[in-house]
């Protein structure tokens, strides 16, 4: 019995190790290799190909820009929502910005609870080890382009809707607990809504999940479902869990039933299609999409 | 026996939570660290050195730091290659921020694998990376290039 158990341990402490390499938590160093530069590369051109010719056709000045950074969403993922739910990660992307065209505006976990605004060139977006190369762009109506690049362009208010917020990787969508990558996307998103609808007086991140419950618009949010088993959630309150999440933002009963509501991209971009902002969708992908091999984890 | 219990019922709850949870974020919105190390620069490639990276296998072949010179902001580092050419120079100029320098962690007589990076339909070069026993240091794109990879925390 006494070997079964140590036999047991050592195994799960090898697993323990092997989920955490180059895991979430954003605490590790991932360094790229030569194939994983290649690849972002080849996947940028191709990106900025497209939206520049976007741009010479329509105007198109502001984009959201999805990626896939983990297998995780196909067996993790219950709801599925959209077509595209099985992207990860968003930002979004200003060609007018001062940084440089298209640069994207995205939060990234930095780590632990620890997560900062970051401006990044297009490549830099794809040089942080996804999981396949593709992407998908949703355009948003030219109105909601026009607040969007009102709010973090001319008005510089992207840590205005950070707010300093404490990172959770399954945030709650519906209060101002948390903040994850997609969630802080959703929030500048109700901003402009709330801009192109008229009401320009809001300028935090506060503010602007207060007027998405205050009008309704909670109804237009398609949370993502994240299955959490009752022994997980037993854990993460005694503080067994991922230094990078936590459920403590979520109602007793989301909980009890384990279902955890989270921002997908798929929600975002079906946020934007239910209320008319979303003016198209587009996937591009390198022909050969795989992982890069040659990804360095450290610990 | 009962504290091996405990440690074992432990870890099955840290491993558990660690593939449920960490499985959402898995590098998905994470910051690689690493990889925001890496500088970018300019580069003029002579017709030589063009020639030597044209021909080599795979894209990519070794240079050696000949001289790196410092004023004030920017460094200039040149690189040289020991393969024969048609060509008189082999020679590789890269420019960038002397601050990159330190960090790099670069000296005069170090070798470096420079490989060409194409676009996917090998129609036009998209940039080089500069590396270092296997690891990426530099990504220098060619002039007029929107392909960038700044990162700035706002």
């Amino acid at each position: 019995m006494k070997v079964l158990s140590y036999a047991l341990l050592f195994c799960l402490s090898t697993s323990a190790l092997g989920a955490d390499k180059g895991s979430g938590t954003g605490c590790n160093d991932i360094q790229m290799g030569p194939q994983g530069y290649q690849k972002a590369a080849q996947l940028s051109a191709k990106v900025l190909n497209y939206l520049e010719r976007k741009h010479k056709s329509d105007q198109t000045k502001v984009v959201i820009l999805g990626r896939a950074g983990s297998d995780s969403p196909r067996k993790r993922f219950q709801r599925k929502v959209s077509q595209y739910w099985n992207y990860t990660h968003a930002g979004l992307a200003y060609r007018n910005h001062p940084d440089g065209v298209w640069t994207i505006v995205h939060l990234l976990n930095d780590c632990a609870e620890k997560s900062s605004i970051y401006s990044q060139s297009v490549m830099k977006f794809f040089v942080d080890d996804p999981f396949e190369y593709r992407v998908v762009i949703g355009t948003p109506s030219i109105e909601l382009q026009d607040q969007l690049e009102k709010i973090i362009v001319d008005r510089n208010m992207a840590t205005a809707l950070f707010n300093n917020s404490v990172y959770s990787s399954v945030s709650n969508p519906f209060n101002t607990q948390r903040q994850n990558s997609n969630e802080y996307i959703l929030d500048t998103l109700v901003l402009a809504v709330a801009y192109v609808d008229g009401t320009t007086d809001i300028f935090t991140r506060e503010q602007a999940k207060d007027y998405m419950l205050k009008n309704d618009l909670k109804k237009h949010v398609f949370a993502e479902q994240v299955k959490v088993k009752g022994l997980e959630s037993f854990g993460m309150a005694l503080g067994f869990g991922p230094k990078n999440a936590t459920l403590d933002d979520h109602p007793r009963n989301e909980r009890n039933k384990g279902n955890i509501n989270m921002v997908s991209v798929g929600t975002l971009l079906e946020f934007l299609n239910n209320l008319g902002h979303l003016k198209s969708t587009s996937e591009l992908a390198l022909r050969d999409i795989s992982k890069a091999q040659d990804t360095n984890y450290q610990k | 026996m009962n504290t091996i219990y405990k440690m074992t019922l432990r870890a099955l709850l840290s491993v558990t939570l660690f593939i449920t949870l960490n499985a959402y974020s898995q590098g998905s919105e994470t910051l690689s660290k690493g990889s925001a190390q890496v500088s970018q620069g300019s580069i003029t490639i002579g017709a030589g050195a063009f020639e030597v990276l044209s021909s080599a296998a795979e894209g990519s072949a070794r240079f050696t730091v000949d001289v790196i010179e410092v004023a004030g902001d920017v460094a200039e580092i040149t690189l040289v290659s020991s393969a024969q050419t048609s060509q008189a120079a082999a020679e590789i100029t890269v420019s960038l921020a002397s601050s990159a320098v330190a960090s790099l962690a670069i000296a005069a007589g170090t070798a470096i694998e420079i490989m060409t990076i194409y676009a996917e339909n090998k129609a036009n070069i998209l940039g080089y990376i500069l590396m270092q026993k296997g690891q990426v240091m530099l990504f220098v794109s060619p002039e007029g290039s929107s392909l960038t990879i700044h990162s700035n925390s706002l």
